[in-house]
Protein backbone atom coordinates (compact mmCIF):
# COMPACT_ATOMS: atom_id res chain seq x y z
CA UNK A 1 0.00 0.00 0.00
CA UNK A 2 2.83 2.60 0.62
CA UNK A 3 6.00 2.31 -1.68
CA UNK A 4 8.80 4.50 -1.06
CA UNK A 5 11.33 4.42 -3.36
CA UNK A 6 14.83 6.22 -3.12
CA UNK A 7 13.99 9.17 -0.66
CA UNK A 8 16.67 11.97 0.13
CA UNK A 9 16.24 14.61 2.40
CA UNK A 10 17.94 17.06 3.68
CA UNK A 11 18.27 19.88 6.73
CA UNK A 12 19.65 22.92 4.54
CA UNK A 13 23.30 21.16 4.15
CA UNK A 14 22.99 18.52 6.17
CA UNK A 15 21.90 15.25 4.51
CA UNK A 16 18.90 12.85 6.93
CA UNK A 17 18.31 10.70 4.23
CA UNK A 18 20.07 9.18 1.54
CA UNK A 19 18.00 6.89 -0.79
CA UNK A 20 15.97 5.21 1.62
CA UNK A 21 12.97 2.76 0.04
CA UNK A 22 10.90 0.79 2.34
CA UNK A 23 7.51 -0.90 1.97
CA UNK A 24 4.57 -1.66 4.47
CA UNK A 25 1.36 -3.82 2.82
CA UNK A 26 -2.32 -4.41 3.58
CA UNK A 27 -2.44 -5.09 7.27
CA UNK A 28 1.14 -5.00 7.92
CA UNK A 29 2.86 -4.11 11.04
CA UNK A 30 6.49 -2.46 9.43
CA UNK A 31 9.06 -1.23 12.17
CA UNK A 32 12.19 1.19 11.22
CA UNK A 33 14.94 0.92 13.87
CA UNK A 34 17.85 2.95 14.12
CA UNK A 35 19.70 4.97 16.83
CA UNK A 36 19.16 8.39 17.88
CA UNK A 37 19.78 10.42 14.80
CA UNK A 38 19.21 7.59 12.17
CA UNK A 39 16.60 10.03 9.92
CA UNK A 40 13.40 8.06 11.48
CA UNK A 41 11.37 10.98 12.48
CA UNK A 42 12.40 12.38 9.21
CA UNK A 43 11.04 9.87 7.30
CA UNK A 44 7.63 9.78 9.13
CA UNK A 45 7.53 13.43 8.27
CA UNK A 46 7.87 13.82 4.35
CA UNK A 47 5.49 10.61 4.06
CA UNK A 48 2.96 13.26 6.29
CA UNK A 49 4.33 15.87 3.95
CA UNK A 50 5.29 18.63 6.96
CA UNK A 51 8.36 18.33 4.96
CA UNK A 52 9.47 18.24 1.32
CA UNK A 53 11.78 15.78 0.35
CA UNK A 54 14.81 16.47 -1.33
CA UNK A 55 14.28 13.58 -4.33
CA UNK A 56 12.57 10.51 -4.47
CA UNK A 57 8.95 8.85 -4.80
CA UNK A 58 6.07 8.05 -2.32
CA UNK A 59 2.82 6.21 -2.99
CA UNK A 60 0.12 5.47 -1.26
CA UNK A 61 -2.30 2.90 -3.60
CA UNK A 62 -0.47 3.61 -6.29
CA UNK A 63 -1.02 7.38 -6.25
CA UNK A 64 1.53 10.17 -5.25
CA UNK A 65 1.30 11.38 -1.89
CA UNK A 66 -0.53 14.70 -1.95
CA UNK A 67 1.76 17.84 -0.61
CA UNK A 68 -0.75 18.95 2.26
CA UNK A 69 -0.49 17.37 5.39
CA UNK A 70 -4.58 17.48 5.91
CA UNK A 71 -4.56 16.11 2.13
CA UNK A 72 -2.50 13.29 3.57
CA UNK A 73 -4.76 12.32 6.38
CA UNK A 74 -7.97 12.36 4.08
CA UNK A 75 -5.90 9.74 1.89
CA UNK A 76 -6.21 7.37 5.18
CA UNK A 77 -2.93 7.61 6.69
CA UNK A 78 -2.03 9.48 9.94
CA UNK A 79 1.06 10.60 11.73
CA UNK A 80 1.19 9.67 15.83
CA UNK A 81 4.20 12.43 15.99
CA UNK A 82 7.51 12.05 18.33
CA UNK A 83 6.70 13.40 22.14
CA UNK A 84 3.24 12.83 21.51
CA UNK A 85 2.29 16.33 20.95
CA UNK A 86 -0.85 16.15 23.16
CA UNK A 87 -2.54 19.76 23.01
CA UNK A 88 -2.68 20.61 26.47
CA UNK A 89 -5.25 23.12 26.93
CA UNK A 90 -7.79 20.91 24.93
CA UNK A 91 -9.11 17.80 27.15
CA UNK A 92 -8.90 14.13 26.49
CA UNK A 93 -12.54 14.32 24.46
CA UNK A 94 -11.43 17.24 22.43
CA UNK A 95 -7.82 16.05 21.99
CA UNK A 96 -9.66 13.06 20.13
CA UNK A 97 -12.00 15.06 18.19
CA UNK A 98 -9.48 16.71 16.82
CA UNK A 99 -7.99 13.54 15.68
CA UNK A 100 -11.87 12.77 13.72
CA UNK A 101 -11.71 16.20 12.40
CA UNK A 102 -12.03 15.78 9.18
CA UNK A 103 -15.07 13.16 9.32
CA UNK A 104 -18.62 13.67 9.00
CA UNK A 105 -19.86 10.35 10.19
CA UNK A 106 -21.44 10.56 13.50
CA UNK A 107 -21.75 6.85 14.24
CA UNK A 108 -18.50 5.87 12.35
CA UNK A 109 -17.02 8.67 14.91
CA UNK A 110 -18.88 7.38 17.98
CA UNK A 111 -18.02 4.16 16.92
CA UNK A 112 -14.15 4.45 17.08
CA UNK A 113 -14.67 6.68 19.99
CA UNK A 114 -16.14 3.89 22.05
CA UNK A 115 -13.10 1.45 20.61
CA UNK A 116 -10.66 3.24 21.63
CA UNK A 117 -12.16 3.65 24.92
CA UNK A 118 -12.04 0.29 25.22
CA UNK A 119 -8.54 0.05 24.38
CA UNK A 120 -7.64 2.47 26.81
CA UNK A 121 -9.84 3.05 29.81
CA UNK A 122 -7.89 4.99 31.21
CA UNK A 123 -8.94 8.01 28.70
CA UNK A 124 -12.41 7.37 29.38
CA UNK A 125 -11.89 8.01 33.05
CA UNK A 126 -10.16 11.04 32.62
CA UNK A 127 -12.02 12.69 29.22
CA UNK A 128 -12.80 15.46 30.12
CA UNK A 129 -9.63 16.18 32.10
CA UNK A 130 -6.88 19.06 29.96
CA UNK A 131 -4.66 16.82 28.13
CA UNK A 132 -1.73 18.48 29.88
CA UNK A 133 -2.55 16.91 32.87
CA UNK A 134 -2.25 13.21 32.00
CA UNK A 135 0.90 11.34 32.84
CA UNK A 136 3.48 10.65 30.26
CA UNK A 137 1.94 7.04 29.55
CA UNK A 138 -1.39 8.66 29.15
CA UNK A 139 -0.33 10.97 26.93
CA UNK A 140 1.02 8.83 24.81
CA UNK A 141 -2.54 6.26 25.18
CA UNK A 142 -3.82 9.47 23.68
CA UNK A 143 -1.80 10.27 21.42
CA UNK A 144 -2.07 6.74 19.54
CA UNK A 145 -6.12 7.27 20.16
CA UNK A 146 -6.25 10.63 18.72
CA UNK A 147 -5.00 9.23 15.49
CA UNK A 148 -6.87 6.38 15.52
CA UNK A 149 -9.98 8.76 15.23
CA UNK A 150 -9.24 9.62 11.63
CA UNK A 151 -9.81 6.03 10.85
CA UNK A 152 -6.80 5.81 8.96
CA UNK A 153 -5.49 2.57 6.60
CA UNK A 154 -2.22 2.97 7.73
CA UNK A 155 -1.06 4.79 11.19
CA UNK A 156 2.28 6.09 11.27
CA UNK A 157 4.35 5.64 14.77
CA UNK A 158 7.59 8.02 15.85
CA UNK A 159 9.00 6.57 19.00
CA UNK A 160 5.43 5.63 21.12
CA UNK A 161 7.85 3.88 23.88
CA UNK A 162 10.26 7.16 24.67
CA UNK A 163 10.41 8.18 28.21
CA UNK A 164 8.04 5.46 29.24
CA UNK A 165 8.37 3.14 32.42
CA UNK A 166 8.60 -0.36 30.63
CA UNK A 167 5.73 -1.73 32.28
CA UNK A 168 3.36 0.85 30.44
CA UNK A 169 5.83 0.50 27.39
CA UNK A 170 4.49 -3.23 27.38
CA UNK A 171 1.34 -2.31 28.15
CA UNK A 172 1.06 0.06 24.95
CA UNK A 173 2.73 -2.81 22.75
CA UNK A 174 -0.05 -5.32 23.57
CA UNK A 175 -2.24 -2.64 22.18
CA UNK A 176 -0.76 -2.02 19.10
CA UNK A 177 -0.84 -5.45 18.60
CA UNK A 178 -4.86 -5.41 18.98
CA UNK A 179 -5.00 -2.15 16.43
CA UNK A 180 -2.87 -4.33 14.23
CA UNK A 181 -5.36 -7.16 14.31
CA UNK A 182 -8.04 -5.10 13.59
CA UNK A 183 -7.03 -4.47 10.74
CA UNK A 184 -4.64 -0.71 9.93
CA UNK A 185 -1.36 -1.25 9.13
CA UNK A 186 1.40 0.23 11.13
CA UNK A 187 4.75 1.20 10.07
CA UNK A 188 6.40 2.48 13.60
CA UNK A 189 9.44 3.60 14.01
CA UNK A 190 11.58 2.86 17.02
CA UNK A 191 14.77 2.90 18.80
CA UNK A 192 13.41 0.41 21.40
CA UNK A 193 13.92 -2.84 18.75
CA UNK A 194 13.40 -5.78 20.42
CA UNK A 195 9.91 -4.29 21.57
CA UNK A 196 9.18 -2.95 17.95
CA UNK A 197 9.73 -6.27 16.67
CA UNK A 198 7.78 -7.97 19.16
CA UNK A 199 4.83 -6.30 17.19
CA UNK A 200 6.12 -6.01 13.67
CA UNK A 201 6.16 -8.63 11.07
CA UNK A 202 9.08 -7.28 9.16
CA UNK A 203 11.64 -4.65 9.77
CA UNK A 204 14.69 -2.40 9.03
CA UNK A 205 17.43 -1.26 10.10
CA UNK A 206 18.26 2.56 9.46
CA UNK A 207 21.51 3.96 10.21
CA UNK A 208 22.54 8.02 9.65
CA UNK A 209 19.70 7.95 6.51
CA UNK A 210 20.41 4.57 5.11
CA UNK A 211 18.86 1.27 5.25
CA UNK A 212 21.49 -1.18 6.42
CA UNK A 213 19.44 -4.29 6.47
CA UNK A 214 15.81 -5.54 6.46
CA UNK A 215 14.43 -8.89 7.09
CA UNK A 216 11.41 -10.47 9.11
CA UNK A 217 11.16 -9.56 12.88
CA UNK A 218 12.56 -13.01 13.23
CA UNK A 219 15.37 -13.35 11.36
CA UNK A 220 16.50 -9.27 12.91
CA UNK A 221 15.65 -10.70 16.34
CA UNK A 222 17.78 -13.71 15.60
CA UNK A 223 21.12 -11.46 14.69
CA UNK A 224 22.08 -10.31 17.94
CA UNK A 225 25.38 -8.81 16.55
CA UNK A 226 22.92 -6.80 13.76
CA UNK A 227 21.37 -5.34 16.76
CA UNK A 228 24.30 -4.12 19.26
CA UNK A 229 25.96 -2.78 16.04
CA UNK A 230 23.45 -0.89 15.07
CA UNK A 231 21.41 -0.04 17.86
CA UNK A 232 24.31 0.16 20.46
CA UNK A 233 21.52 -1.93 22.73
CA UNK B 1 -22.18 60.24 38.46
CA UNK B 2 -20.19 57.07 39.36
CA UNK B 3 -22.54 54.71 37.22
CA UNK B 4 -22.50 57.65 34.81
CA UNK B 5 -18.97 56.91 34.27
CA UNK B 6 -19.14 53.65 34.51
CA UNK B 7 -21.56 53.31 31.69
CA UNK B 8 -19.23 55.75 29.28
CA UNK B 9 -16.68 53.35 30.35
CA UNK B 10 -18.55 49.73 29.43
CA UNK B 11 -19.12 51.55 26.21
CA UNK B 12 -15.35 52.68 25.15
CA UNK B 13 -14.75 49.13 26.57
CA UNK B 14 -16.61 47.61 23.94
CA UNK B 15 -14.85 48.77 21.45
CA UNK B 16 -11.99 47.87 22.48
CA UNK B 17 -12.84 44.96 22.77
CA UNK B 18 -13.95 44.28 19.37
CA UNK B 19 -10.48 44.94 18.18
CA UNK B 20 -8.21 43.51 21.05
CA UNK B 21 -10.05 39.86 20.22
CA UNK B 22 -9.11 39.60 17.16
CA UNK B 23 -5.58 40.89 17.86
CA UNK B 24 -5.56 38.17 20.48
CA UNK B 25 -6.99 35.99 17.93
CA UNK B 26 -3.81 35.99 15.55
CA UNK B 27 -1.46 36.84 18.05
CA UNK B 28 -2.44 33.27 19.67
CA UNK B 29 -2.11 31.66 16.09
CA UNK B 30 0.99 33.37 14.49
CA UNK B 31 2.74 34.52 17.47
CA UNK B 32 2.85 37.85 16.47
CA UNK B 33 2.01 41.44 17.24
CA UNK B 34 -0.20 42.44 14.58
CA UNK B 35 0.68 46.10 14.53
CA UNK B 36 -1.97 46.85 10.94
CA UNK B 37 -4.72 45.52 13.02
CA UNK B 38 -5.79 49.24 13.96
CA UNK B 39 -5.16 49.98 10.32
CA UNK B 40 -7.73 47.78 9.41
CA UNK B 41 -10.44 49.10 12.05
CA UNK B 42 -9.37 52.96 10.31
CA UNK B 43 -9.83 51.49 6.70
CA UNK B 44 -13.52 50.06 7.46
CA UNK B 45 -14.42 52.95 9.26
CA UNK B 46 -13.40 55.06 5.72
CA UNK B 47 -15.25 52.74 3.96
CA UNK B 48 -18.35 52.85 6.32
CA UNK B 49 -18.07 56.60 5.98
CA UNK B 50 -17.66 56.78 2.56
CA UNK B 51 -20.57 54.46 1.44
CA UNK B 52 -23.25 56.47 3.97
CA UNK B 53 -21.49 60.11 3.36
CA UNK B 54 -20.68 60.00 -0.50
CA UNK B 55 -22.51 56.82 -2.08
CA UNK B 56 -25.44 58.03 0.79
CA UNK B 57 -26.48 53.90 0.78
CA UNK B 58 -28.70 53.16 3.75
CA UNK B 59 -26.66 52.81 7.44
CA UNK B 60 -27.22 49.49 8.12
CA UNK B 61 -25.70 48.27 4.66
CA UNK B 62 -22.62 50.50 4.35
CA UNK B 63 -21.84 48.99 8.03
CA UNK B 64 -22.44 46.10 6.40
CA UNK B 65 -19.82 46.84 3.74
CA UNK B 66 -17.33 48.32 6.18
CA UNK B 67 -17.15 45.02 8.10
CA UNK B 68 -16.66 42.95 5.08
CA UNK B 69 -14.21 45.26 3.47
CA UNK B 70 -12.15 45.22 6.57
CA UNK B 71 -12.39 41.40 7.00
CA UNK B 72 -11.01 41.44 2.91
CA UNK B 73 -8.50 44.16 3.65
CA UNK B 74 -7.19 41.89 6.49
CA UNK B 75 -7.55 38.57 4.76
CA UNK B 76 -5.56 40.28 1.76
CA UNK B 77 -2.50 41.07 4.73
CA UNK B 78 -2.31 37.48 5.45
CA UNK B 79 -2.50 36.14 2.13
CA UNK B 80 0.12 38.93 0.22
CA UNK B 81 2.53 39.43 3.57
CA UNK B 82 2.52 37.37 6.41
CA UNK B 83 1.73 33.63 4.69
CA UNK B 84 4.44 34.44 2.27
CA UNK B 85 6.83 35.53 5.46
CA UNK B 86 5.25 32.21 7.10
CA UNK B 87 6.24 29.67 4.33
CA UNK B 88 9.98 30.71 4.49
CA UNK B 89 10.21 29.69 8.17
CA UNK B 90 11.24 33.33 9.09
CA UNK B 91 11.55 34.90 12.31
CA UNK B 92 7.60 35.65 14.23
CA UNK B 93 9.83 39.17 14.06
CA UNK B 94 9.66 39.51 10.12
CA UNK B 95 5.81 39.33 10.67
CA UNK B 96 5.71 42.50 13.57
CA UNK B 97 7.63 44.35 10.67
CA UNK B 98 6.09 43.53 8.08
CA UNK B 99 2.52 44.52 10.18
CA UNK B 100 4.23 48.09 11.11
CA UNK B 101 5.27 48.36 6.60
CA UNK B 102 1.39 47.96 6.40
CA UNK B 103 0.46 50.07 8.81
CA UNK B 104 2.48 52.93 7.57
CA UNK B 105 1.21 52.34 4.35
CA UNK B 106 -2.33 51.89 4.72
CA UNK B 107 -2.26 55.15 6.69
CA UNK B 108 -0.30 57.37 4.01
CA UNK B 109 -2.65 55.82 1.34
CA UNK B 110 -5.30 57.44 2.99
CA UNK B 111 -3.52 60.42 2.96
CA UNK B 112 -2.90 60.41 -0.44
CA UNK B 113 -6.54 59.59 -1.98
CA UNK B 114 -8.98 60.97 0.75
CA UNK B 115 -6.87 63.83 2.58
CA UNK B 116 -5.54 63.88 6.41
CA UNK B 117 -8.69 65.86 7.52
CA UNK B 118 -11.25 64.71 10.28
CA UNK B 119 -14.14 63.34 9.27
CA UNK B 120 -17.83 63.20 11.07
CA UNK B 121 -20.35 60.58 10.29
CA UNK B 122 -23.80 62.12 9.49
CA UNK B 123 -26.21 61.34 12.24
CA UNK B 124 -27.80 58.11 11.18
CA UNK B 125 -27.85 57.28 14.41
CA UNK B 126 -29.75 59.93 16.37
CA UNK B 127 -27.57 62.11 18.72
CA UNK B 128 -30.27 61.73 21.69
CA UNK B 129 -29.44 60.34 25.45
CA UNK B 130 -31.98 58.40 27.07
CA UNK B 131 -32.45 59.07 30.56
CA UNK B 132 -32.30 56.57 33.17
CA UNK B 133 -33.03 57.93 36.46
CA UNK B 134 -29.96 60.71 37.01
CA UNK B 135 -27.60 58.46 34.33
CA UNK B 136 -27.79 59.24 30.80
CA UNK B 137 -27.18 56.65 28.00
CA UNK B 138 -26.90 57.87 24.01
CA UNK B 139 -28.41 56.01 21.77
CA UNK B 140 -25.57 55.73 20.03
CA UNK B 141 -23.66 53.73 23.15
CA UNK B 142 -26.93 51.93 23.57
CA UNK B 143 -26.66 50.37 20.15
CA UNK B 144 -22.82 50.22 20.38
CA UNK B 145 -23.25 48.48 23.62
CA UNK B 146 -25.88 45.81 22.34
CA UNK B 147 -23.72 44.85 19.14
CA UNK B 148 -20.57 44.39 21.30
CA UNK B 149 -22.82 41.73 23.75
CA UNK B 150 -24.04 39.65 20.63
CA UNK B 151 -20.52 40.29 18.90
CA UNK B 152 -18.48 38.95 21.96
CA UNK B 153 -21.42 36.08 22.96
CA UNK B 154 -21.58 34.75 19.54
CA UNK B 155 -17.44 34.82 19.23
CA UNK B 156 -17.18 33.08 22.85
CA UNK B 157 -19.87 30.39 20.98
CA UNK B 158 -18.18 29.65 17.89
CA UNK B 159 -14.81 29.17 20.20
CA UNK B 160 -16.43 27.24 22.44
CA UNK B 161 -18.76 25.35 21.07
CA UNK B 162 -18.27 24.94 17.11
CA UNK B 163 -15.64 22.88 14.87
CA UNK B 164 -14.24 26.40 13.43
CA UNK B 165 -13.14 26.61 17.23
CA UNK B 166 -11.36 23.36 17.84
CA UNK B 167 -9.76 23.85 14.81
CA UNK B 168 -7.98 27.48 15.88
CA UNK B 169 -7.57 26.01 19.71
CA UNK B 170 -5.92 23.16 18.39
CA UNK B 171 -3.77 25.22 15.81
CA UNK B 172 -2.97 28.02 18.44
CA UNK B 173 -1.49 25.52 20.79
CA UNK B 174 0.60 23.09 18.81
CA UNK B 175 0.30 24.36 14.67
CA UNK B 176 2.32 21.19 13.24
CA UNK B 177 0.05 18.68 15.05
CA UNK B 178 -3.11 20.12 14.59
CA UNK B 179 -2.54 19.63 10.57
CA UNK B 180 -1.00 15.75 11.08
CA UNK B 181 -4.62 15.71 12.52
CA UNK B 182 -5.98 16.89 9.45
CA UNK B 183 -7.06 20.80 9.91
CA UNK B 184 -6.39 22.86 6.78
CA UNK B 185 -4.06 24.76 8.83
CA UNK B 186 -3.56 27.82 6.18
CA UNK B 187 -7.73 27.92 5.29
CA UNK B 188 -8.59 28.59 9.42
CA UNK B 189 -5.69 31.27 9.54
CA UNK B 190 -7.70 32.58 6.54
CA UNK B 191 -10.98 32.38 8.40
CA UNK B 192 -9.48 33.95 11.33
CA UNK B 193 -8.11 37.20 9.80
CA UNK B 194 -11.62 37.54 8.36
CA UNK B 195 -12.93 37.09 11.51
CA UNK B 196 -10.57 39.48 13.16
CA UNK B 197 -10.80 41.48 10.27
CA UNK B 198 -14.68 42.27 10.56
CA UNK B 199 -14.50 42.86 14.26
CA UNK B 200 -12.08 45.56 13.80
CA UNK B 201 -13.92 47.58 10.64
CA UNK B 202 -17.18 47.02 13.36
CA UNK B 203 -14.84 48.98 15.74
CA UNK B 204 -13.80 51.17 13.94
CA UNK B 205 -17.04 52.27 12.48
CA UNK B 206 -18.44 52.53 16.19
CA UNK B 207 -15.46 54.63 17.11
CA UNK B 208 -16.28 56.79 13.65
CA UNK B 209 -19.74 57.44 14.91
CA UNK B 210 -18.85 57.99 18.70
CA UNK B 211 -15.92 60.69 17.34
CA UNK B 212 -14.63 61.03 13.85
CA UNK B 213 -12.75 59.37 11.41
CA UNK B 214 -9.02 59.85 10.02
CA UNK B 215 -5.64 58.68 9.11
CA UNK B 216 -4.11 57.69 12.77
CA UNK B 217 -7.27 56.88 14.36
CA UNK B 218 -5.76 52.88 13.46
CA UNK B 219 -3.53 53.94 16.53
CA UNK B 220 -6.20 53.07 19.23
CA UNK B 221 -4.94 49.81 18.79
CA UNK B 222 -2.34 49.99 20.96
CA UNK B 223 -5.17 50.10 23.82
CA UNK B 224 -6.05 46.78 21.99
CA UNK B 225 -2.78 45.50 22.65
CA UNK B 226 -2.48 46.99 26.22
CA UNK B 227 -6.43 45.00 26.74
CA UNK B 228 -4.23 42.04 25.42
CA UNK B 229 -1.37 41.82 27.17
CA UNK B 230 -3.04 42.78 30.61
CA UNK B 231 -5.64 39.41 30.14
CA UNK B 232 -3.16 37.22 28.84
CA UNK B 233 -1.32 37.56 25.46
CA UNK B 234 -3.45 35.39 22.75
CA UNK B 235 -6.11 34.87 25.22
CA UNK B 236 -9.61 35.62 23.95
CA UNK B 237 -11.36 35.76 27.07
CA UNK B 238 -8.67 37.94 28.80
CA UNK B 239 -8.77 40.55 25.90
CA UNK B 240 -12.15 41.14 26.22
CA UNK B 241 -11.33 41.81 30.24
CA UNK B 242 -8.64 43.78 29.62
CA UNK B 243 -10.25 45.65 26.76
CA UNK B 244 -13.26 46.57 29.47
CA UNK B 245 -11.33 47.34 32.47
CA UNK B 246 -8.72 49.91 29.87
CA UNK B 247 -11.96 51.23 28.83
CA UNK B 248 -13.64 51.99 32.55
CA UNK B 249 -10.00 52.86 33.55
CA UNK B 250 -9.72 55.74 30.95
CA UNK B 251 -13.22 57.16 31.48
CA UNK B 252 -12.33 57.05 35.23
CA UNK B 253 -9.60 59.02 34.71
CA UNK B 254 -10.67 61.27 32.61
CA UNK B 255 -13.94 62.15 34.81
CA UNK B 256 -12.25 62.26 38.15
CA UNK B 257 -8.57 63.23 37.78
CA UNK B 258 -8.09 64.81 34.48
CA UNK B 259 -8.30 63.81 30.56
CA UNK B 260 -4.32 64.51 30.05
CA UNK B 261 -3.33 61.60 32.52
CA UNK B 262 -5.79 59.58 30.49
CA UNK B 263 -2.63 57.62 28.81
CA UNK B 264 -0.35 58.08 31.75
CA UNK B 265 -2.50 55.68 33.60
CA UNK B 266 -3.44 53.02 30.48
CA UNK B 267 0.43 52.59 29.89
CA UNK B 268 1.29 52.52 33.49
CA UNK B 269 -0.97 50.12 33.40
CA UNK B 270 0.97 48.07 30.66
CA UNK B 271 3.86 48.42 32.66
CA UNK B 272 2.68 47.20 36.32
CA UNK B 273 1.42 44.28 34.64
CA UNK B 274 4.68 43.55 32.23
CA UNK B 275 6.57 43.94 35.96
CA UNK B 276 3.98 42.24 38.23
CA UNK B 277 2.48 39.68 36.01
CA UNK B 278 4.10 38.94 32.53
CA UNK B 279 1.36 35.80 31.89
CA UNK B 280 -1.58 38.77 32.46
CA UNK B 281 -5.08 38.15 34.37
CA UNK B 282 -5.87 34.91 31.94
CA UNK B 283 -2.11 33.76 32.07
CA UNK B 284 -1.42 31.58 29.10
CA UNK B 285 2.65 30.59 29.28
CA UNK B 286 4.00 32.85 26.95
CA UNK B 287 7.60 31.24 27.33
CA UNK B 288 7.66 30.49 23.37
CA UNK B 289 5.34 32.61 21.96
CA UNK B 290 6.35 36.28 23.30
N1 LIG C 1 15.07 20.57 12.49
C1 LIG C 1 16.29 20.08 12.16
N2 LIG C 1 17.27 20.92 11.73
C2 LIG C 1 18.48 20.43 11.40
N3 LIG C 1 18.83 19.14 11.45
C3 LIG C 1 17.90 18.27 11.88
C4 LIG C 1 16.59 18.70 12.26
N4 LIG C 1 15.89 17.61 12.63
C5 LIG C 1 16.72 16.56 12.51
N5 LIG C 1 17.93 16.95 12.06
C6 LIG C 1 19.09 16.06 11.76
O1 LIG C 1 18.70 15.09 10.82
C7 LIG C 1 19.19 13.82 11.18
C8 LIG C 1 18.05 12.84 11.35
O2 LIG C 1 17.20 13.28 12.40
P1 LIG C 1 15.87 12.51 12.82
O3 LIG C 1 15.11 12.17 11.62
O4 LIG C 1 15.19 13.35 13.84
O5 LIG C 1 16.47 11.20 13.50
P2 LIG C 1 15.78 10.15 14.47
O6 LIG C 1 14.31 10.42 14.48
O7 LIG C 1 16.13 8.84 13.89
O8 LIG C 1 16.39 10.35 15.81
C9 LIG C 1 20.00 14.02 12.46
O9 LIG C 1 21.35 14.14 12.10
C10 LIG C 1 19.49 15.31 13.00
O10 LIG C 1 20.50 15.99 13.72
MG1 LIG D 1 13.13 10.88 16.08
Amino acid sequence: MLKIDNLHAAYGGIKALRGVSIEVKPGECVAVLGANGAGKSTLLKIISAIMKPVSGSITFYDRKIPSFPYQVVQSGIVHVPEGRQIFPNLTVYENLMVGAFLRNDKNGINRDLEWVYTLFPRLKERQHQYGGLLSGGEQQMLAISRGLMAHPKLLLLDEPSLGLAPIIVNQIFEILKEINKSGTAILIVEQNAYKALSVADRGYIMSTGVIEKSGTSKELLSDEKLLKAYLGD
Amino acid sequence: MFIQQLVNGVSIGGIYALMATGYALIYSLLGFSNWAHGDVAMLGAYIGFLCVATVRMPFWLSALTALLGAGVISILNERLAYRRIRRNNAPTMFLMIAAMGLSVTFQNMVIVFLGPKFRTYPPVIPVKAISLGSIKIGVLDIFSMAFVIIAMSLLELLITKTKFGLAIRAASSNMITASLMGINIDFYITLVFLLAGSFAGAGGVLLGLKYTVYPQMGNVSLKAFIASVFGGLGSVRGAIVGAFIIGIMEVFVSGFITSGLRDLFTFGLLIAILLIKPSGLFGIDIQDKA
